[in-house]
């Protein structure tokens, strides 16, 4: 069974974009017998989103950079805090009152020199949002509020790009991938106005679980194999080693997805 | 009337939970469940009587809203009381 959209868009790719190094680089993952080549050049020609780079994002960038995603686009408006470093793996000692998003490039251009990382220390908005994503893949959710997270689901449901939503708290998390137009959007589960509460309990092996999570269903999706989290939630219960499944649905009235008042 | 409820491990020390209950509303529905599990309630009710915000309520899979406690469920509706996990 293959849920994933990418397989509807057949894309015509060249075997030729990969180099010499590319091939012994990622050559565990091309040996991949439903990754291969193609998958590899698929990943090197997409554009990803990381929102937020701390806890789910300092993860979902290294996977991502180590996987050989040709151009990471790296969003946080903060600076680095003795506080974010039991969790947030891109920032170290060193790196204290540093912005994040130039904590974060300086490793992941160590990690692998031939991707593209672009750095932008602001905040996003809704005014913002849209040049944001311009020629933007996908994007992974790795924000630490709910505004945001709205934000970053209405925008990327107008231009079509998915959207993999992650969320911890102590042991526990939650993720699902967000097709527009395919699957429930984030306002179909949850109404404006929430937020969780601030500073939230996390250990550092939470969000790098979840981020992996996420990672992986990048891989997958925009490679174009796999079962994706698409209508589903998956929550992990770390406290009990427990992973719960739940059916999600589009709602019939979402004022994202659905054409509802807001 | 007997909807099925799967409520978040958070909620009840650590274990999910799947039952069936009456109700009209989810409101109903919780109310039957915190006779059976009263220890819940402090973690989804706050002081003033109105669920918690990281308790999030999907009635067939998708959300129900702020005004979840009245809205209505009908036999054969499956609900599920979830705890937002919003941090990243």
């Amino acid at each position: 069974m293959n849920n994933n959209p990418i397989n509807e868009k057949k894309r015509i790719v060249s075997p030729l974009s990969l180099t010499e190094v590319d091939y012994t680089r990622y050559s565990r993952q091309i040996i991949y017998p439903d990754f291969g080549e193609e998958g590899q050049i698929r990943l090197k020609k997409a554009h990803v989103l990381i929102a937020g780079v701390g806890g789910l994002g300092s993860p979902n960038a290294t996977n991502l950079a180590y996987a050989g995603i040709g151009k990471l686009t790296l969003i946080d408006c903060d600076s680095v805090e003795f506080s974010n470093l039991n969790r947030q793996t891109l920032h170290w000692e060193r790196d204290i009152n540093e912005e994040k998003v130039v904590s974060a490039s300086k490793k992941l251009k160590e990690m692998n020199s031939k991707i593209e990382v672009i750095s932008l220390n602001i905040r996003i908005t809704s005014e913002n949002i849209g040049e944001l994503l311009e020629g933007v893949d996908l994007v992974m959710d790795c924000m630490d509020n709910m505004e945001t997270r709205f934000i970053l689901n209405e925008c990327c449901f107008k231009k079509g790009i998915p959207f993999i939503f992650g969320g911890v708290r102590g042991l526990e998390g939650q993720v699902t991938t967000i097709i527009p137009g395919k699957t429930p959007c984030l306002e179909c589960l949850y109404p404006r106005g929430i937020e969780g509460e601030k500073p939230f309990p996390v250990f550092g092996a939470t969000p790098a679980l979840i981020a992996s999570l996420q990672t992986m269903e990048a891989i997958k999706l925009l490679s174009g194999f796999g079962e994706l989290l698409t209508g589903r939630m998956l929550f992990v219960n770390g406290e009990t080693m427990e992973f719960m499944m739940i059916k999600i649905e589009k709602k019939k009235n979402c004022p994202i997805c659905s054409g509802g008042n807001i | 009337m007997s909807i099925k409820v799967t409520l978040h491990p958070f909620l009840n020390d650590g274990v999910e939970l799947q039952l069936e209950v009456d109700g009209k509303t989810v409101g109903e529905c919780i109310k039957s469940i915190m006779k059976q599990y009263p220890a819940m309630e402090k973690k989804m009710f706050g002081k003033n009587g109105a669920l918690k915000g990281y308790v999030e309520v999907l009635v067939n899979g998708h959300g129900v809203g702020t005004n979840e406690l009245v809205y209505s469920v009908k036999d054969g509706d499956s609900m599920a009381v979830l705890v937002f996990l919003s941090g990243g």
